[in-house]
Parts: C-alpha cells; structure tokens; sequence
C-alpha cells in the first residue's frame, strides 16, 4: 500500500503554502505572458480543437491495436472478459494488460487520457 | 484449467455494441463540434430537418470535408504532450505500488506518481 503522509512532520499548513507560492508562481508566468503577447498562446486547445480530437482518436486507435495484437504472443495473461474469439469485442479489455511498468502504457498511474478503449477520447 | 480460457459471456451487449459505441463516441464528438457551437448557430441548429441531411450527407460523402479533419500542428502537439507524459512517468520520482495480485497470482507492479506528472504540467505553462 501507499504510505499515509505523516501529518506530525509535514502538516497541512506547511504543504499548503509550497501549493500556494507555486501557484502565485504560475499566475505571475502566466500573467506576464498574456500581458505580453496576448492570449493568443493560451487557447492553442479550443482554436485546435478538431485537430486534437482526430489526433487522440487515431492515437487511442493504434494503441488499442498495437495492445490487441501483444496480447497474441504467447504466454500472455489475458482479461477474463476479452477472450471471446470476436476482435471486435476482444480489443476493449485486451488493451487493459498493456503491462503497467511499461513506460507507455503510464495511464495506469496518471491521466485518463490514455484509456485504451478506442472510442473513448482524451478530451 | 488453461492460462486464458474462453469468454462465455458478453458485457456491453457484445460485439454489437462494442461496435456501437466505437463508432457512436468519436461520431457524437465531431457532431456536437460541428452542430452545437456559435459558429453552427445554436445547439441544435437552427436549420430545418431536411437541409441539415443534406448537409451532413453532403459532407460524409466528399473526401476533402473528411481532409478537414486532420490537422499536422495539432496532432504533433498531441503527441508532444503524450512524450513529455511518458518522460514525466519515468523521471518524476513516484512510488513503485504492487498492483492485487492477478489470476496466476503475480502482483504488477504501478508506478505512482500521477500527481507530481499533474502539477508539473501546468507549471511547464
């Protein structure tokens, strides 16, 4: 299991003011930004948005499929639920055992943004 | 009793709706970019039944519309932000957490350091 924060050495009061004084840092950068050129460079993702969206689903597509096609070599564990025979159905949990100590395959610590189900998007 | 026996039953309504729903998400994506925003109007459009068919017929069918779709700058700038997450996976420091252990009874194990990857990202801004 994780290790639980010790509160006696680090307390709340501490952690929130290095939270804090980063996020004054960021402000202050991103202020200074705009105040400089613009909001131009900030809304790269609602400008592009079409872009993106077409990027995140043929990438989601070829890691689905790269999965799918892994999980073929043999010795490999596979979902109990992804066995089927049907590749339609079986690329959704195969994806899943895209082992989670492959650098690639880091959604299983951070972001949504890496779910292996090709239609869901990375939005 | 084999490594991966077959799958009996079918979640999701089966390969059918597997189907469904791989086609359905990325088709309600682009739908609600092109038909529910300030450029299209309103959310829906105000544009009668029959008109809106013609349009929607007319842009599945041409391959330059479907042309429209890519765009170079901002799939290179996805996959810049995929890269800097694979490289913020493996350099920021992070707990090695063993995952429950799986059928043969091997544990996986996780790397967690999702919040140090989430606030290094807006820092980067």
């Amino acid at each position: 299991m994780v290790k639980q924060p010790d509160f006696r050495s680090h307390p709340w009061l501490d952690r929130f003011r290095v939270a804090f004084s980063t996020f004054l840092l960021t402000m202050g950068i991103v202020s200074g930004l705009i105040l400089r050129s613009g909001p131009k460079a900030f809304t790269f993702i609602y400008e592009n948005w079409i872009g993106l969206v077409t990027a995140s689903i043929l990438f989601a597509t070829l890691q689905a499929v790269y999965c799918y096609a892994s999980s073929f070599r043999s010795g490999k564990l596979l979902a109990l639920g992804g066995n089927s025979g049907n590749p339609i159905y079986d690329v959704r949990p195969s994806t899943t055992f895209c082992s989670a100590s492959n650098p690639f395959a880091f959604h299983s610590s951070s972001s949504d943004e890496n779910s292996t189900l090709p239609s869901v998007l990375l939005t | 009793m084999t490594l991966n026996p077959r799958t009996k039953s079918y979640e999701f309504l089966g390969p059918l709706g597997t189907l469904f729903i791989t086609i359905t998400v990325p088709a309600v994506t682009y739908g609600l970019y092109f038909a529910c925003s300030e450029h299209s109007g309103g959310c829906p459009p105000r544009l009668p039944l029959p008109v809106l068919t013609y349009v929607v017929t007319g842009a599945l069918t041409s391959k330059s519309w479907w042309a429209t779709l890519w765009d170079t700058q901002a799939s290179l700038v996805y996959l810049a932000w995929f890269a800097f997450c694979v490289l913020a996976w493996i350099v920021l420091p992070g707990d090695w957490v063993e995952g429950a252990p799986l059928r043969t009874g091997e544990k996986k194990k996780y790397k967690i350091n999702g919040k140090a990857a989430g606030f290094s990202f807006p820092s980067l801004a």
